[in-house]
C-alpha cells in the first residue's frame, strides 16, 4: 500500500538565525543534506544507509549545486499515489 | 500461529478486553469504547494511520524506519508537531490486515530496516495493533515509540513482541507535565515504565528540547537516567519549533536557545550516558 503524496513530503523550516529544522525527512532530503553539509556527523550517521548511488548523487551535488534547483536525480520510483 | 510466537490467542484476547474498560494508559478511564463510550483519548475501537513513510530522521541505528502513524492521543502537548492528526483519533485510515500487509510489503521493498509505530500514541492503539502483527507477521524488527503513559498491563501485553522501544521523555517534573500535557503523575508513572521495560528489550530515551525548561526538564531527566538507567542510551532532540497551541505559553512560543543542543549532549556525556544523536 503506497503512500499518498503528502505522506511523501518532508517539512524543512529555516529559522530566522539559519538553523535548519525537518520533520519527517525522507530519503531524497537526507541525500540533500548530506550534500550541502557533508560535515554533519548527525547527517553523516543518517545518510550512511544510502550507500553509493546516493553517496554519488550528493558527491555530484556538491559538484554541480544548479542540479539542487533542477531536482535531484532518481534511482527509482519515489513514493506517489 | 508460529511456534515461540508471542502473539497468542491469550494474549489478543487480553488486549481486546481493553476496549471494553480500557486501562491502556494511566488516564485509566475505564470507558467501554468499543461499546461507544470514549475516554480521554477520544479513541473508540478502531486505530486509524494518518501517515506511513520511510524516515531518515530518527536516530541512526534505525534508518530507514517505516513509520506508521496513528491517529488519537492520550496527551495534550501545548507543541505537538503532529497538531491536529495527532490528537484526533476519527483521522486516517482504518489499520486492518490487508492495508498493513501491502504498506510492509511496499517499505520492505525499499529497504526499511524496520517497523515503526507512533502517533500520536500507540499505546492507546495496542489492541488494534497487536492484532494486525498477529495476522501479518512483518519480517522486520518492530519499533514502538511511545510516551511511556502507559499501565504495567500495556507493557505486559506487548513484552516479547517488540524489539525496540523509544521513550520520548517529555518533562522532568509533574508541574510541567500537567500545564502543558495535561497529565497528572507525569514522573511517577514515565520512570517505572522506563525501568520496567529498560530489562525486556532495547531501550532508547528521547528527550525533544523546549525553550526554557533546560533547568526544570532536562537536567533532571539527565540526573534521573544517570542513577537509575546509565547504560540507557539517550537521544537529544533540538529540533523543537512552536507549534500547534505553544504561542499560548509565553516560554514555548520562542525557539530554542542556539547553543542548546550542544549544551544538552555535554552535560549528558559528563554524565556518562551514551549520547545517540
Ligand atoms: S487509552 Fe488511556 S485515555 Fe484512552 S480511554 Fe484508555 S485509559 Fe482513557
Amino acid at each position: 500500500m503506497e503512500p499518498d503524496d503528502e505522506a511523501a513530503i518532508s517539512e524543512i523550516t529555516i529559522l530566522p538565525d539559519g538553523r535548519v529544522c525537518v520533520f519527517g525527512a525522507s530519503e531524497a532530503l537526507i541525500a540533500l543534506l548530506a550534500a550541502l553539509d557533508p560535515r554533519d556527523a548527525g547527517i553523516r550517521r543518517r545518510a550512511a544507509p544510502l550507500g553509493r548511488p546516493r553517496a554519488e548523487e550528493a558527491h555530484e551535488l556538491r559538484q554541480d549545486p544548479a542540479a539542487l534547483c533542477r531536482g535531484r536525480p532518481r534511482r527509482d520510483e519515489e513514493p506517489t499515489g | 500461529m508460529l511456534p515461540g510466537s508471542p502473539f497468542t490467542p491469550e494474549r489478543l484476547v487480553r488486549a481486546r478486553r481493553q476496549y471494553r474498560r480500557c486501562t491502556l494508559c494511566e488516564h485509566r478511564c475505564g470507558v467501554d469504547r468499543a461499546g461507544g463510550q470514549r475516554g480521554a483519548c477520544g479513541a473508540g475501537g478502531r486505530a486509524r494511520v494518518y501517515r506511513h513513510r520511510i524516515e531518515y530522521g530518527e536516530e541512526p541505528e534505525l534508518v530507514p524506519s517505516h513509520l506508521f502513524y496513528l491517529s488519537g492521543c492520550n496527551m495534550r502537548c501545548a507543541y505537538c508537531i503532529g497538531e491536529a492528526d495527532a490528537f484526533d483519533p476519527s483521522r486516517g485510515r482504518v489499520l486492518s490486515a490487508p492495508f498493513f500487509r501491502e504498506a510492509v510489503a511496499w517499505g520492505q521493498a525499499r529497504e526499511a530496516r524496520n517497523v515503526q509505530w507512533v502517533g500520536g500514541e500507540p499505546t492507546i492503539h495496542l489492541p488494534a495493533v497487536l492484532g494486525v502483527l498477529a495476522a501479518c507477521r512483518p519480517p522486520v524488527p518492530l519499533v514502538w515509540k511511545s510516551n511511556f503513559y502507559g499501565t504495567e498491563e500495556s507493557w505486559d501485553l506487548l513484552d516479547g513482541c517488540i524489539d525496540v522501544y523509544v521513550a520520548d521523555f517529555k518533562f522532568g517534573n509533574d508541574a510541567c507535565a500537567r500545564r502543558i500535557a495535561r497529565v497528572e503523575n507525569y514522573l511517577a508513572v514515565v520512570t517505572r515504565n522506563l525501568g520496567l521495560v529498560a530489562q525486556r528489550a532495547r531501550l532508547i530515551v528521547r528527550h525533544l528540547l523546549m525553550p526554557g525548561h533546560f533547568d526544570c526538564c532536562y537536567r533532571p531527566v539527565v540526573a534521573w537516567m544517570r542513577k537509575y538507567l546509565p547504560t540507557v542510551p539517550i537521544s537529544v532532540r533540538d529540533g523543537y519549533l512552536p507549534r500547534w497551541k505553544a504561542s499560548e505559553y509565553p516560554e514555548l512560543a520562542a525557539l530554542l536557545e542556539r547553543d542548546a543542543g550542544r549544551r544538552a549532549r555535554a552535560l549528558a556525556r559528563d554524565c556518562g550516558l551514551e549520547v545517540i544523536s
